[in-house]
């Protein structure tokens, strides 16, 4: 219970100093209060100025802080300018595609990336296969997100398609070493050498004792995950939060910005809280 | 059995009679009052009704909802009289009141709306009066020459409708709409124009590289601007299907910051001041090269802010000139020498300037990138630099930070005045010194003087002598070195029948009363105007 | 040494060294506009052919990949030395100063420092120079990429205090400063030199993906973002050679991956 509190209380407090620096750096950024309709040529001179007036005050940060105080204790979020919708009916709609585009990618990662990890780590003198698993996967690991959701693209896959191949190669990795160890551990050579069944073997003695790591590592692979779909969902044009992070950047959209960096907090923390309290401590940082 | 299989068949069928395109943004608002970017004007051009609508192509006025107009001899009054018949889908009858609504609204100075500002003149707003249930007369504080293209712009909406946007007269209403994803338009039986497609759907589609590839799939059946890459991409893959229409109405230009107040050394502001120093820069940047490696060749030189395709507006003058020799000398009457290769002015300074534009835009990147190449053979030393539009509007609007920059101008409208609070010199818009108290040059106050003429001109004669003169001052005095005209280009499917690419917005779906899905029987008759 | 790292070396070495020699090797300069020929396929003249400026692609991409390989190391470097300082403070100093110390961690990985990048560039003044915006940009990719190897260095410290030469140094009346110094930092070395291997080929693909998101160096310097940014409407598999950039980027981060030791792989 303790320790439940103890987390939440460092979940909540990280979430809430997120959406204020978020929302602190998008005022003083350049370009906070300046709209693009201001260089519509039939605008006039004291529409300008008006348009510049209002700019001004939406963008003043006490009163927005204020202002969206009151309205998240009537589970408001504010309205984006941007996309010309209140901002939690896009974080809902957006949420899903990119909840279950994650969602899909992790599940395929872990999957994939355990089934190659498995031969890799019981045999061991398997060098090729061992040596052609590792440099598939740093080939994945070294080219970027970006890259990768471009050439997808190109081809007619999906973000969740690129999601999944940024994600497996670091899966993969883990899982080997992982699995490596737990192979190499004495009372799995004992079983081995007692006859005990492979397949008996993997589960109860190899998979069950690295459990905690593995989901540790689900968890650490998530919030990876969450990070590259900015970029690959602005280049693959899905519309999900990541796109929507991206159009709120680049428009200096105060309310979307705050709530999703609050939300991307959210959704980190708690998995390094579950990947620390999954792993024992000096395993995983 | 069967009746899944007419389900499935009348769905098919729907699917087939149904026009798909894609925007490449949210539209900011649908309010048709305050519509200001371009995909907020595609969903009011295919949504709302207008009194007279501009043909694209021809670039002349049509009655639409007004059956017909006259304009009195002192350009001062304008009375319509309008469609009988007409209901709004609410089943109110469409009168003179709706239009006196429309423009009570639309002038309410609370609403701040860029289109009711193309009504105000220096001397206020015009009046609107209901002269019988089908006659409404607007009378001008001022003569004011073209008034009936002011009325494109204009939506008509109901007296009765409590917000907006609202089922009005336009071809199709808005049946679906999930933000940052897709419209679904269906065709409105209440509009006088009929469009020939039941329906269109329009989805949100930034990357132009998905854009082309659903396209090829058949996905979309209209891509409106293609980016000259693109274009020839698909050139070389489906050779019919890629249009290129000619120079738009729009201008890529560069300009150097001449206001007072810009936080610039003063020897810089003495450069950007010289006509001599604006005149040897323009004459040393290779337009042709331009158009032709940037654009690909689907671009025209630029001499001016009025192109080609403006039919009405452009003055024939001699093509622009790329002799860098001829700018040296220039520069060297001001006392700019170039020693070892670099530029210095009669004080010994480096000469050495930024350029502004937007990032994102791959085609002013490349060509900011080549006129760095040009200035360097006269030694001047340029920096690129790309920000995002937010960075970039602050510096050039409001802290006025920056030395040149490089963007381009839409023009919707081919008329002078379009372009009023861009060349006044008190206009927010006037690049290279907004907002003027008074004018700081000669040739501002006159350019002043003459635009304010021509708006106020009923002859159109003297109005074309005023505009020309103003012209020629441009390309005498470069405050705005323009470069080139873009063309339109843009992707057809070979599904659909009777589109005609035009030189302004929208390019290809503006004459939806005549587009049709080929081999599909008219659901209606073809778009012909109800009486 | 394993036949596998040795080889990696090799082909980082060779990378390098080319990519370092650019200006000795490039006829010309990465500037130069050949406009008679955009967009040119490969031929004597231009190995990978020509930029839709004209421009050389070898070149540009000898000198993109210097800009790159200069630059991320230095990042990695800074990260590494913030990491070690504020992890070593917060595995060494105790419970209150590691918790705060990982709250700031987590807090650094959640915040939008794209957001930043962008705000950053639009402050820098306008006649800066695209070598030093490209330094700036490195500089603080490393300035803000700390947390994660702080959080690893945290954990790798916290374990040594708690083993047994430390606990026999402190009872033996070692100060603090001598067993950070002495004892703590040189047996956390390996963690941080497998943290700075690691770091390097994460700055470069960030700066990667920045240029091609728009936000890279600025004209006419090129760097492999702003070359890869140049795919955009290709058609790579009627124009291969344009895959150049991507296959050297995906060369030269992977045989950093092989070079690492197996066993300090990790996410």
């Amino acid at each position: 219970m303790h320790l439940l509190g103890k987390y939440g209380a460092r979940v909540v407090a990280l979430v809430l100093v997120a959406g204020l620096a978020s929302a602190a750096l998008a005022r003083l950024a350049p370009g906070a209060a300046a709209d693009e309709r201001e260089l519509d040529p039939r605008l006039s001179a004291e529409t300008v100025a008006a348009m510049r007036a209002n700019e001004e005050a939406s963008h003043n940060l006490g009163r927005f802080l204020l202002h969206y105080a009151r309205g998240l204790a009537h589970f408001q979020l504010g309205f984006s300018q941007s996309q010309n919708a209140p901002v939690r009916e896009l974080i809902a709609e957006r949420g899903v595609t990119t909840i279950r585009e994650l969602g899909i990618a992790l599940a395929a990662a872990l999957a994939i990336g355990a089934a190659f990890a498995i031969p890799a780590a019981r045999f061991r003198a398997a060098r090729v296969y061992d040596a052609s698993c590792a440099i598939l996967a740093g080939v994945f690991l070294s080219v970027p997100a970006a890259l990768l959701a471009y050439v997808c693209l190109v081809l007619g896959g999906s973000a969740t398609l690129v999601l999944a191949l940024v994600l497996t190669p670091r899966v993969f990795l883990f899982s080997r070493n992982l699995l490596a160890q737990a192979y190499g551990a004495t009372h799995v050579q004992m079983a081995m050498a007692r006859g005990v069944d492979e397949f008996r073997i993997l589960l109860f003695y190899v998979l069950a004792p690295a459990a905690g790591a593995m989901l540790a590592m689900a968890a650490a692979t998530a919030t990876i995950g969450v990070g590259a779909s900015i970029p690959i969902e602005a280049i693959c044009d899905t519309a999900g939060l990541g796109r929507l992070a991206w159009q709120a950047a680049m428009a200096r959209d105060l309310p979307l910005l705050v709530n999703l960096t609050m939300i991307v907090a959210l959704a980190t923390t708690l998995a390094m809280a579950l990947a620390e309290f999954f792993a024992p401590r000096e395993a995983i940082a | 059995m069967k009746a899944w299989l007419l389900l499935l068949a009348l769905t098919v069928a729907s699917a087939q009679d149904e026009l798909r395109f894609a925007l490449h943004d949210e539209p900011k608002s649908l309010d048709p009052f305050l519509v200001a970017d371009e995909p907020a004007e595609a969903i009011r051009y295919l949504t709302e009704g207008v009194l007279i609508r501009i043909n694209r192509l021809s670039q002349q006025p049509e009655p639409e909802l007004a059956q017909s107009w006259k304009i009195s001899s002192d350009a001062r009054h304008i009375t319509f009289q309008l469609r009988s018949g007409l209901r709004f889908p609410d089943g109110s009858a469409f009168t003179s009141a709706d239009v006196v609504a429309t423009f009570e609204k639309l002038f309410d100075p609370a609403l701040h709306s860029p289109v009711a500002d193309t009504f105000r003149s220096e001397k206020g707003w015009p009046t609107v009066m209901a002269l019988n249930p089908l006659s409404v007369r607007m009378d001008f504080p001022a003569p004011t020459g073209s008034m009936e293209r002011l009325f494109d712009q204009v939506s008509i909406v109901s007296a009765r409708a409590a917000q907006r946007p609202a089922p009005g007269l336009g071809p199709y209403v808005i049946a679906e709409h999930v933000p940052g994803v897709r419209f679904v338009l269906q065709r409105n039986p209440a509009a006088p124009r009929q469009p020939r497609i039941a329906s269109v759907r329009i989805d949100i589609e930034q990357n132009r590289d998905l854009e082309l590839v659903r396209f090829r799939r058949g996905e979309i059946d209209l891509i409106d601007k293609l980016t000259p890459d693109l274009f020839d991409r698909l050139n070389t893959e489906l050779p019919g299907n890629a249009v290129d229409a000619g120079p738009t109405l729009d201008f890529e230009f560069l300009w150097f910051n001449m206001a007072q107040q810009a936080p610039l050394p003063d020897y810089k502001k003495a450069w950007f001041r010289s006509v001599a120093f604006r005149r040897a820069v323009s004459d040393a940047i290779n337009r042709a090269d331009l158009c032709r490696v940037v654009y690909r060749g689907h671009a025209t030189p630029a001499t001016g802010p009025i192109s080609p395709a403006n039919k009405l507006w452009y003055a024939p003058a001699p093509a622009p000139v790329f002799d860098p020799a001829a700018a040296l000398k220039s520069l060297a009457t001001e006392g700019f020498s170039n020693r070892g290769g670099t530029l210095r002015d009669a004080r010994g300074n480096v000469v050495e300037f930024s350029i502004l534009t937007n990032a994102g835009s791959k085609t002013r990147e490349r060509m900011a990138t080549m006129i760095q190449q040009d200035l360097a053979k006269l030694g001047i030393r340029v920096n690129v630099v790309t920000l995002d539009f937010p960075a970039l509007i602050e510096r050039i609007t409001r802290s006025l930070n920056y030395e040149a920059a490089l963007l381009g101008f839409v023009n919707i409208d081919s008329d002078p005045s379009a372009l009023m609070n861009v060349l006044l010199s008190s206009a927010a818009n006037h690049p290279w010194n907004p907002s003027e108290k008074s004018p700081a040059t000669e040739w501002e106050a006159e350019i002043d003087k003459l635009m304010l003429a021509q708006a106020e001109s009923a002859d159109p004669r003297l109005r074309r002598k005023q505009f020309d003169r103003v012209q020629r001052i441009l390309r005498e005095q470069l405050p705005m070195i323009c470069l080139l005209h873009p063309n339109a280009l843009a992707a057809i499917s070979a599904r659909l029948d009777g589109v005609k690419p035009a030189a302004s917005f929208p390019h290809t779906f503006w004459n939806f009363d005549s587009i049709a899905i080929r081999g599909l029987a008219p659901r209606n008759s073809s778009g012909t105007l109800r009486q | 040494m394993n036949r596998v790292r040795i080889a990696a070396i090799a082909v980082l070495a060779t990378l390098a060294l080319g990519a370092l020699l650019a200006p000795v090797w490039a006829r010309d300069s990465y500037q130069i506009q050949f406009r008679e020929a955009p967009d040119a396929p490969p031929s004597w003249k231009f190995p990978l052919g020509t930029d839709a400026l004209g421009r050389d692609r070898l070149t540009r991409l000898g000198y993109g990949a210097r800009v790159s390989f200069l630059l991320a190391p230095a990042a990695a470097l800074l990260t590494c030395l913030e990491a070690a300082v504020l992890g070593g403070l917060a595995g060494f100093a105790g419970r209150r100063v590691r918790s705060v110390v990982l709250f700031a961690a987590d807090l650094f990985l959640t915040l939008p420092w794209l957001f930043l990048l962008i705000a950053v560039r639009a402050c820098l003044p306008l006649n800066t120079s695209p070598e030093i915006s490209v330094a700036i940009t490195f500089l603080l990719l490393g300035a803000l990429g700390w947390a994660a190897p702080a959080r690893i260095i945290c954990a790798a410290v916290g374990k040594l205090n708690r083993s047994d030469f430390i606990l026999q140094a402190r009872a033996a009346g070692c100060s603090p400063s001598r067993l950070l110094l002495r004892h703590l930092i040189p047996n956390v070395m390996p963690v941080l030199l497998a943290q700075f291997w690691i770091a390097v080929p994460v700055y470069i693909l960030a700066e990667a993906t920045l240029g091609m998101l728009g936000l890279g160096v600025s004209e006419p310097l090129p760097s492999l973002g702003s070359i890869l940014r140049d795919l955009e409407g290709v058609d790579v598999i009627a124009q291969p050679w344009q895959l150049a950039p991507a296959i050297v980027l995906a060369v030269f981060a992977g045989a950093f991956q092989l070079v690492r030791p197996r066993e300090d792989y990790s996410l």
